[in-house]
């Protein structure tokens, strides 16, 4: 795989970059130029029955040859051909804004959506966007028109921290709101409980779509590298725990693996995609997963 | 209960310390937002809180640490003391004469006594105490004989002792300074014929009680003390107190001194070990001590003097303080209505002595005047030393009667002539006092005379005497009169032999070859006087007439001529004595009387004659804390009451005051004079019952003077640091004495302290050694 230009995907670079949809393209021409003979897809209709006209109706679809025959309006119906839709689910609670690198993982996450937005709506799927909290923020749906990108990029641009999280009950909501089988892309530092993020995760499979998941963290929060002892502020709740990392990070790395590696199993035995990725790691990366597991699945 | 060093309190903010490094780091701890802190919750958040509590628990033990150090700096006693299950402590106090001093209208003693009976208020129900006095008691012991004496003495082999021979001539004998030179004191003893009473004195401790649980009695024995007019030896005392600890087997025992700190009484501890047991000291010092003006003794020209005439005497005054002493005034009077003699004292140098010289008049009728020096017209905190008792011979006037044997128009032709001159000068201006009350008389007139008011009868050239007068004077004589007889150059030797009073048969009386003095019998304490003021001009009294002497079988040549032949016998008749002359005293008959040998000769002749008062009597220098014995005639020894009698009081005023006294063998003696002063031992003849409660008239008695030992003037305190400098082995402490329950304070207790809180802090360092190690090998997993 050629990763030409991809110095500009380092994320210490990303963060000096000021236009988020200037970054998305730069990420994603720079990861897959080459990759397709060209970025544009074509797309087929095809015919499955005639319904009748109601008033509301998009003239286009009237049936005009069955109306000379019948003198009846009809509207014909078609059906859509590998067009995606896929929603991309932003974490946006305070624990993302938490970051020892040049990016937050709200930044590292914003910058990922853009760049699978990006994507899909250069592949002509459709792209939606969603962030939440404790409950759902902003909630953009899937549309495949370059102008819905930047609908999109500028919601983005527009995230701010919120406060605490509640991913599951998210999941569940949007499990039941998103009707159209699709792509769930959910970004997130899944800091909840590892069995209810599971079921909310089954609960988008229940409802027939792909769900990948993005395991957004960054290098402290999986190594705890701090030496001296510290008032760490929980950044959701604003709770203080005086902590001598020196004597507890053996402990924490033990609890933070194995939380990762629960959740792991957990995708893992429901056909969930996941992935752990790291705030310091290129965006390019991340994106082949998620074009070998879009390419999965379009198989 | 209470803290010796309260100061050392302050310590204690230093407990702060801990408490603002904890509050300071506290703060600097670096506030870290994190994503989460559920992955601390289960295991961390209860680690956490346990370093919190750890981190709560370490710093209440640093800061108990840091009091318990200060605490254990401020040296708790009373209740503090823990670990000691019961106490005992010997009580030592200093009532020698130094702590009669007067500080703010206060005794020092009176201090002192009430500093130990706090330390006893201090004692808890089960501990014991013992209370021991550092000044000694005398102690005398009286012998028969000699030979008793002697075997005694090799048991007080090395203590101080003296050697009291009572009776005349025992003061040659008498050794009355305390002496340890034992050799010394056996040839003095070896020079008394073996049927000699003497009396062996010296210091013994005094008697000490043992430890108890009475304390209320220990209490009643301390409200008795009273102080000493003996010297301290507090080694001794502490080695005593030594002695009592060591029978204890209790868990604190140590040794409280009240003191002085007198450093003539502490030096001499300081090769004493007290094997371990604590010593606290607690000072009665006053500051400075003002003046301190000693009276140190008075020193006579001679130790005694005729009636009316004044003896020459010294006085060495010494000032002890360690700054100049203010003027004073010395006065000297005799305790018989005297005129007081008195001498200003100019201001003396610290340290410096002077000798002032003075003439005390003599008078009274008594053998001996008893006189006081003393120091007046200053303020002296320490007047024990300010007076100094002593006593002088009274020589009565002898009342001479000269008979004259050879009628003559001139006076000078007159026998009695020379004599009289010699024995009374007449010439104005005289240097020579006079020996004698002279009166002459005609031989014919002797027999109308009142022989018994005369002292001495002298016959000058008389050789026959009516039967009326010679029966006078041989009752004269045998009353104890005296009888000195000049033969005239004309004399009968069948006369003078026919008086039947002369010591020597006349074989003649003729004109011979000169005849001078050669020697004369220096036993008689006249010729004695005789040969010492005359000297060689002895050999020129010479003769050309002279008697011819043949001695009695009783009798005594005092002096001889050159040819051996006797120039003067002594005789006893009855309870007289007479003396007779070989030369005539006339310079018809010899050229004595033109001698100055020959004004000596008849003095003393006269005088010794008429002189019926006897010796002297027995009048050591005696010192406080001892006694007296005199003794007494056979006749006396059974049933006679007997007394002593002090007859001075601190204000001046005569009184007499009966003592204690003790019936020993053929003497009467004062036990112990336990303040200076004048006393005066009586035996009242013919009396077999009642209490002699003045000696009286007819009372045999003795006049005795007391004083105080030297060594108590030098008043010089040690200081805190000067105890520790001399007398670093026996590691005392000096308590304060506002607070002398503090003496209960002892070191063990705060070397106990100090063991407790160094464990503590051990203790303190091993828990958080272990912390550091346990939080180490945490980082390491």
């Amino acid at each position: 795989m050629s990763v030409v230009g991809s110095r500009f995907l380092d994320p210490r670079i990303l963060a000096k970059l000021p236009n988020l949809e200037l970054v998305a393209k730069r990420l994603v021409q720079g990861a897959f130029v080459g990759y397709h003979k060209s970025p544009d897809f074509g797309y087929s209709v095809e015919f499955v029955d005639h319904r009748d006209y109601a008033a509301g109706d998009d003239l286009r679809t009237v049936d005009w040859r069955v109306w000379a025959r019948k003198d009846k309006y009809f509207v014909k119906r078609f059906e859509m051909e590998s067009q995606l839709k896929a929603t991309v689910i932003l974490d946006t609670s305070r624990s993302m804004a938490f970051g020892e690198g040049p990016l937050t993982k709200l930044e590292y996450g914003s910058y990922l959506s853009a760049c699978i937005a990006y994507l899909l709506i250069h592949q002509n799927d459709m792209a939606g966007l969603v962030t939440f909290d404790e409950r759902v923020r902003q909630f953009v749906p899937p549309r495949g028109s370059r102008g819905h990108l930047r609908l999109i990029l500028h919601a983005l641009g527009q995230t701010q921290p919120g406060p605490a999280t509640d991913v599951a009950a998210v999941c569940h909501h949007l499990a039941e709101t998103i009707k159209t089988r699709g792509m769930v892309v959910l970004v997130s530092d899944l800091l909840d409980e590892p069995e209810a993020v599971l079921r909310s995760l089954q609960h988008f499979q229940h409802k027939k779509h792909d769900v990948i998941v993005f395991h957004t963290l960054d290098d402290a929060e999986l190594e705890l590298p701090y030496e001296e002892l510290s008032n760490f502020r929980d950044l959701e709740s604003g709770r203080r725990l005086a902590v001598d990392p020196a004597v507890f990070r053996a402990q924490y790395r033990g609890r933070m693996q194995g939380f990762c590696e629960e959740i792991r199993q957990g995708c893992l035995k429901t056909g969930i995609d996941y992935h752990l990725i790291r705030t310091s790691q290129p965006i390019e990366s991340i994106l082949n997963r998620f074009v070998a597991f879009r390419l999965r699945r379009s198989v | 209960m209470g803290l010796m060093s309260a100061g050392f309190l302050f310590a204690a903010l230093a407990a702060a310390v801990p408490v603002a490094i904890h509050l300071i780091h506290r703060q600097r701890y670096p506030e870290r937002p994190f994503t989460t802190l559920r992955f601390f919750d289960k295991t961390i958040k209860h680690n956490t809180l346990q370093t919190r509590l750890i981190d709560k628990i370490l710093l209440a033990l640093r800061v108990a640490a840091l009091l318990l150090v200060a605490l254990a700096l401020a040296r708790p006693y009373g209740a503090w003391n823990f670990g000691e299950q019961r106490r005992s402590v010997v009580l030592v106090l200093d009532n020698s004469p130094s702590m009669g001093r007067g500080v703010e209208h206060e005794q020092l003693f009176a201090r002192a006594k009430t500093a130990a009976s706090a330390v006893l208020a201090e004692l808890g129900a089960t501990d014991r105490a013992a209370l021991v006095l550092t000044a000694n008691v005398p102690r005398r012991d009286q012998f028969a004989r000699r030979s008793e004496a002697e075997a005694a003495l090799s048991l007080r082999e090395g203590r101080p002792t003296s050697l009291w021979v009572d009776g005349p001539g025992g003061r040659a004998h008498s050794l009355a300074e305390l002496t340890t030179d034992t050799a010394r004191l056996r040839l003095a003893l070896q020079a008394l014929p073996e049927d000699t009473a003497v009396e062996l004195g010296g210091m013994e401790p005094a008697p000490d009680g043992e430890l108890s649980a009475e304390l209320e009695a220990v209490r009643e024995r301390l409200d008795g003390t009273a102080l000493s007019a003996l010297s301290g030896d507090l080694a001794a005392a502490l080695g005593r107190a030594k002695a009592l600890l060591a029978h204890s087997t209790d868990a604190g025992r140590r040794i409280v001194v009240c003191s002085d700190m007198q450093a003539s009484e502490w030096s001499a501890a300081a090769d004493l070990e007290l094997d371990g047991f604590e010593l606290a000291v607690i000072p009665s010092v006053p500051g400075e001590t003002g003046n301190n003006l000693a009276l140190e003794r008075i020193d006579l020209e001679r130790a005694e003097a005729a009636w009316g005439q004044s003896v020459n005497g010294t006085a060495v005054v010494r000032n002890y303080a360690k700054r100049a002493s203010d003027a004073a005034v010395l006065t000297v009077i005799g305790a018989d209505r005297g005129r007081p003699v008195e001498i200003k004292v100019p201001p003396l140098a610290a340290g410096q002595t002077m000798h002032l010289g003075f003439a005390l008049p003599v008078t009274g009728r008594e053998r001996s005047m008893l006189a006081t020096a003393r120091l007046n017209g200053l303020s002296d905190p320490f007047a024990y030393d300010d007076a100094w008792h002593f006593q002088v011979g009274v020589r009565q006037p002898v009342s001479a009667l000269c008979v004259n044997g050879h009628p003559a128009e001139r006076p000078s032709d007159r026998e009695t002539f020379y004599l009289a001159n010699a024995l009374a000068p007449r010439s104005e201006g005289a240097a020579l006092e006079a020996a004698a009350d002279v009166r002459e008389c005609e031989a014919g007139d002797l027999g109308g005379q009142q022989l018994f008011q005369y002292g001495t009868i002298v016959l000058a050239g008389v050789s026959r005497l009516e039967p009326a007068a010679l029966e006078k004077l041989r009752q004269f004589v045998n009353d104890g009169g005296g009888l000195l007889v000049f033969p005239g150059i004309d004399a009968v030797p069948a006369d003078l032999n026919g008086w039947g009073l002369l010591p020597a048969k006349v074989l003649d009386v003729k004109r011979a070859s000169f005849g001078y003095l050669k020697d004369v019998d220096t036993r008689s304490a006249a010729m004695a006087e005789v040969k010492s003021r005359a000297g060689a001009e002895l050999h020129a009294l010479s003769a050309h007439t002279r008697a011819f002497l043949e001695p009695n079988a009783n009798a005594r040549v005092l002096a001889r001529f050159q040819d051996d032949l006797p120039a003067l016998v002594e005789g006893r008749t009855g309870r007289g004595r007479v003396v007779l002359a070989a030369a005539g005293c006339h310079v018809t008959a010899s050229d004595w009387p033109l001698r100055p040998a020959f004004v000596i000769l008849v003095r003393a002749l006269v005088r010794a004659l008429g002189d019926r008062q006897g010796p002297l009597p027995l009048a050591l220098d005696r010192h406080v804390g001892f006694g007296a014995s005199m003794a007494i005639p056979g006749e006396l020894a059974e049933g006679t009451p007997a007394a002593f009698f002090h007859t001075h009081s601190p204000d001046g005023q005569e009184q007499y005051q009966p003592e204690s006294w003790l019936r020993a063998q053929a003497g009467v003696s004062l036990p112990v004079a336990w303040t200076d002063g004048h006393y005066s031992l009586a035996v009242r003849p013919g009396q077999s019952a009642g209490v002699l409660e003045e000696p009286g008239v007819g009372a045999l008695s003795v006049p005795l003077s007391f004083n105080r030992r030297p060594g108590e003037s030098n008043l010089e305190a040690w200081d805190t640091k000067e105890l520790a400098q001399h007398l670093p082995n026996l590691g005392a402490s000096v308590i304060d004495p506002a607070v002398p329950a503090q003496a209960l304070a002892s070191g063990s207790a705060s070397r106990e302290w100090g063991r407790y809180v160094l464990g503590f802090v051990l203790a303190l360092l091993l828990f958080e050694s272990f912390l550091a190690w346990r939080s180490a090998s945490e980082a390491e997993q």
